[in-house]
């Protein structure tokens, strides 16, 4: 009975993680551009619904899952840029308070004008396979996509880290991120570095996405769903810290494949609340 | 398994309710019909009578509307070719309700005002069903509910609401119940929604079950989409393994009770429609999945108009399809019957109807709307020569048929 | 912009002091002249766009002049419609009797949430998704706590019905529903006006302006900002019952995020921030659009969309603001002249 119990929480905790990974990356691609140029992109999910159709579109051509996802996330990147460019453009040129409520605003009609062209287009519910088989391990039933989506997303994290701690333009993306000003005089163009973290955020949800439709099936809707997910995430782990937002990510998945198993039902869906609420409540006081 | 919808079911000449009506005239012209509109539900005599679709275009259930449509618009087609109804044209007058419950009683207020719409068709799920059908019962403007099963949307004094392809999750259940019995399951799991739909059938199941069953049964959100956690507290071998109380999960439900490993004789979802089901879930499909289907897909009649429908439009036919070609084809019958376009005589004409279509059983109603001695169908799936579209190679089979299921009575 | 004074006149009167009974008698008149047995429809239509300007009242106070972005007013309205109706029910009273204590209900949880938010100094973004993550956690409560709320079907609802003064006098049920709508907004109307020529319009801008010199003259924000949450909740709680009698029902899909909040912050900022008049305006051009839409049938959240996005890049000073600089620049036309002529 005991070692019962013992696999279905080894079980859950596996479960758990590889939905908090999911979050984690959804959450960062919130954290990133929040925190470097001040908008809250409230058409995260979008990007990673339609990471999720293209690749779908791309595998009808090519058959190859590997060739369809790299190709569909660069496309999906390239479309961010476009946004970045246009849409963006006009956002940045406003200041402070204005420009943050003036993102939240824009964001949120693009997600309904995108949503709205998805829902015509594509209005069934679709999902991609990976392929990996499930294994047991000592009792412990694990999901294929377990193992694929912890493997990737754990690269994928890895390389982000590196890239935040190790490379030039890592680095100018967090000074820019924690002083703007002083970036400036450094000869960093604050611009320049906010399209590129719009553009490699938008490639993170495009991944997310990709990801998150190994486990279960979604549609146009799940896009909402999920930016309030990475918003959940990305403020529990602190808006603008990178760290925070993977931890948020890990701890709420796990939160929520727990409350989901043991307390059941709706409870478990006004937990994942009642967590962001409190988290809110008990952050340190120099967010945002 | 990867799968690809091609934009399904937009068949026929919808692109023509597409078209964004010049502006600019707009609100006085409505204001001015508002004002001297005249009686409800009849119409001025001449011109193309209207059908009225309160759909949802986009949110959760839009695959249902664009599907639904389809059919419509397909019979309307067929019919209007054939002469039409009384020497007039059917059209249809489609909006968006967006799933919303109070942009849904707007809708069906203007189409049967301003449109006088003859009936309405097309709402999905049960809060949107309770926010249109007062009006539908107010106005005597008979309208036909897509999929919503919610017992209580009928009551004993509906005159003007009609069930349509989705059952009751009692008469669902009765199913259930008979295929438990008749198979001699003995371990029996399901997923149960947090809504008036999943508790309704828990609990018709759980009342009609005997005692010798096992049934488990685990509760999960409306919005759930992970439903690992509850599939592991199941048993990992059960003879029948239960979707049809969760409706929005039934794909999702599937998938991950196949990747945790969970082994079935059946899995038994709700009514989507079974085309996308073959999309979404590729080979796996095969794999003792069953779709709970009111239209039978397996009679000559069904693919006469299935090939009819493919060379019409290019897209495969689909129960939800046959459902808006079915509801359509009933309207027309009882607008010819009752030998006008007053709501109120077309109402008692579609109960007293008895069509032998597309369904399972002839479509016959209650005097409150459900349909009466209805048979429900299980569809499974399995490889084969499709009468689908060329790009599958999955066709549907008969797993299970019920005798015809008494009507659910609504308490007084 | 609040405090500006318009110079403004009609026939020799201000217009800042005769707009409000002037709005008012134009909207007290509009029943008599449209509604209609048998367009229920465009009633209808109008009964929203009242309620819909009195949710946009309300945020104006709280987000428009203490900056807290309040989206959770469909959670707010749910919460003053279920209160009333289920404490009227359970008590087995009319729910004229309750609906003061939904509405303080709704109150207190906004005081509640300003509070804290104000205590804790969190900024616009972090008291929006405060009342977001609030807003998604009591949608699922209504929807999940169905043996209080009836669950996804929720309860029918209609006891604010006059049935006597109906089947006497004879007027539909929706004529009596948009003169009590008009009555809130009225009292709101009239509550702003004092409200901004009180100290707490003083407070309110010396806070928008700068929180922490506010303080150092000694304007309590905490109070502030709670009071204003306070009363924008309260008239959301308001509403809450009157949209439910407007529907016949109360149910959790009339209070999701995306049928109440994101409509009533268009109608806001198209109608424009901190002004009496913009609520109104704005809820008569976005409810109108909005059913002009419905002509594109599937593409009209994509139109709605697109819309949002024009609308809040290039109008989001709003229209009332607009049509007060343009009237001003005409005015202003032969002072300027006249100055011209001296220097």
């Amino acid at each position: 009975m005991v070692a019962e119990t013992l696999t279905r929480i080894a079980e859950f905790t596996i479960d758990g993680i590889t939905q908090g990974l999911v979050l984690a990356l959804l959450g960062l691609g919130i954290t990133i551009v929040f925190g470097l140029g001040g908008v809250l992109n409230l058409s995260i999910g979008v990007f990673a619904f339609l990471g999720v159709i293209v690749a779908i579109e791309l595998l009808g051509i090519t058959g190859n899952l590997l060739v369809s996802t790299v190709l569909a996330v660069a496309i999906v990147t390239l479309f961010g840029l476009v946004v970045d460019k246009s849409l963006l453009s006009l956002v940045y040129k406003s200041e402070g308070e204005e420009r943050i409520l003036l993102g939240i605003f824009v964001t949120l009609g693009l997600a309904i004008f995108l949503d709205g062209l998805l829902f015509i287009q594509y209005p069934s519910s679709y999902s991609l396979s990976l392929g990996i088989p499930s294994t047991t391990i000592l009792g412990v039933q694990i999901r294929g996509s377990s193992i694929g989506i912890i493997l990737i997303s754990t690269v994928i994290l890895a390389v982000l880290y590196l890239f935040f701690s190790r490379t030039y333009l890592g680095g100018a993306t967090r000074t820019v991120m924690q002083d703007e000003t002083g970036a400036v005089l450094c000869g960093i163009s604050p611009r320049k570095m906010r399209t590129f973290v719009f553009a490699l955020s938008v490639a993170i949800a495009a991944i997310a996405g990709i990801l998150y439709s190994f486990t279960q099936s979604v549609y146009a809707a799940t896009g909402f769903e999920l930016t309030i997910l990475a918003l959940i995430v990305s403020i529990v782990g602190g808006v603008t810290s990178i760290v925070g937002a993977v931890v948020a990510g890990l701890a709420l998945g796990i939160i929520a494949t727990f409350t989901s198993a043991y307390v059941g039902a709706y409870v478990a869906e006004i937990a994942l609340f009642a967590v962001a609420v409190i988290a809110l409540l008990l952050q340190p006081e120099d967010i945002a | 398994m990867p799968s690809e919808m091609p934009s399904n079911g937009s068949g026929g000449n919808r692109s023509r309710r597409t078209v964004l009506k010049t502006t600019g005239v707009g609100v006085g012209a409505a204001l001015t019909a508002g004002c001297m509109g005249g009686e409800n539900g009849g119409d001025d005599g001449d011109g193309p009578i209207t059908i009225g679709g309160t759909q949802p275009y986009s949110g959760p259930f839009a695959l249902y509307a664009n599907m639904h449509t389809a059919g419509v618009e397909f019979a309307i087609d067929e019919i209007n070719d054939n002469g039409g109804v009384l020497g007039r044209e059917l059209e249809l007058e489609a909006v968006d309700t967006e799933s919303n419950p109070s942009e849904a009683n707007t809708a069906a207020t203007r189409l049967i005002e301003q449109e006088n719409a003859v009936a309405l068709v097309g709402p999905v799920s049960s809060d949107v069903v309770l926010a249109v059908a007062p009006v539908a019962e107010s106005q005597e403007v008979p309208m036909f509910i897509t999929a919503g099963g919610d017992p209580e949307e009928l009551s004993q004094d509906s005159r003007y609401t009609y069930r349509t392809v989705g059952p009751n999750a009692i008469t669902a259940a009765s199913l259930l119940t008979d295929l438990i019995e008749e198979r001699g399951y003995e371990t029996v799991a399901g997923i149960t929604a947090d809504y008036a739909w999943g508790h309704a059938m828990e609990d018709a199941i759980q009342d009609d079950i005997s005692d010798d069953v096992e049934f488990h049964s685990e509760v999960a959100a409306f919005t759930e989409s992970d439903f690992a956690p509850q599939l592991r507290n199941l048993p990992d071998e059960v003879d029948l393994l239960i979707g049809t109380s969760h409706p929005p999960g039934v794909h999702t439900i599937f998938q991950q009770a196949l990747e945790i490993g969970m082994e079935w004789d059946l899995y038994t979802t709700a009514t989507a429609p079974t085309t996308a089901s073959v999309d979404l879930l590729g080979e796996d499909i095969t794999q003792d999945y069953t779709t709970l289907t009111i239209p039978d897909m397996f009679t000559d009649q069904f693919a006469d108009v299935a090939d009819r429908f493919y060379e019409a439009t290019g897209e495969p036919f689909d129960t939800t399809i046959a459902a808006g070609y079915t509801t359509t084809q009933v309207i027309a019958e009882a607008i010819e019957a009752a030998g006008s376009t007053d709501t109120a005589d077309v109402s008692t004409e579609i109960r007293n109807i008895q069509h032998d279509g597309l369904y399972a059983s002839p479509v016959q109603y209650t005097e409150w709307g459900e349909p009466a001695d209805l048979e429900l169908v299980l569809t499974g799936y399995e490889e084969g020569d499709t009468p689908w579209s060329p790009e599958t190679d999955i066709r549907p089979v008969e797993e299970y048929r019920s005798d015809p299921i008494p009507a659910y009575e609504p308490p007084e | 912009m609040s405090t500006q004074q318009s110079s403004f006149e009609i026939a020799g009167l201000n217009w800042t002091q005769i707009r409000i009974p002037l709005v008012l008698v134009l909207l007290a008149a509009i029943p008599p002249l449209v509604f209609h047995e048998g367009a229920t429809y465009v009633s209808r239509l109008f009964i929203m766009a009242l309620i819909f300007a009195t949710l946009a009242m309300a945020l104006n106070i709280v987000f428009g002049h203490t900056d807290q972005l309040f989206l959770f007013m469909g959670a707010l309205t749910g919460i003053g419609a279920y209160t009333t109706a289920i404490l009227a029910e359970s008590l087995g009273i009319t729910p004229w009797a309750t609906i003061l204590l939904g509405a303080l209900f709704a109150g207190a949880i906004g005081a509640l949430v300003c509070f804290v938010s104000a205590k804790l100094r969190f900024t616009v973004i972090l008291i929006s998704i405060l009342t977001l993550a609030l807003q998604f956690a009591i949608i699922e409560f209504f929807v999940g706590a169905s043996d209080l709320t009836g669950g996804s079907t929720g309860m029918v609802f209609s006891g604010l019905a006059f049935e006597s003064i109906q089947d006497s006098v004879g007027i539909h049920e929706h004529v009596i529903l948009y003169y009590l709508v008009l009555v809130i907004l009225a009292a709101t109307f009239l509550f702003y006006e004092w409200m901004l020529r009180s100290k707490f319009g003083i407070a309110f801008d010396a806070i928008r302006q700068d929180e922490v010199a506010a303080e150092s003259v000694g304007v309590n924000v905490v109070r502030y900002k709670t009071i204003a949450g306070f009363v924008s909740a309260f008239i959301i709680g308001l509403i809450g019952p009157m949209y439910a009698q407007l529907e016949g029902l109360i149910i959790p899909g009339m209070f999701q995020f995306q049928v109440v909040d994101v409509l009533v912050l268009i109608i806001l900022i198209v109608g424009g921030m901190r002004t009496l008049l913009g609520p109104v305006v704005g809820a008569a051009i976005i409810i109108y659009i909005n059913e002009e839409l419905q002509a594109a049938g599937q593409w009209r959240m994509v139109l709605f969309g697109a819309m949002l996005i024009v609308l809040f890049l290039y109008f989001r000073q709003g229209i009332v603001p607009f049509a007060r600089d343009l009237l001003h620049e005409r005015t202003d036309i032969p002072e300027r002249f006249a100055r011209e002529e001296q220097t």
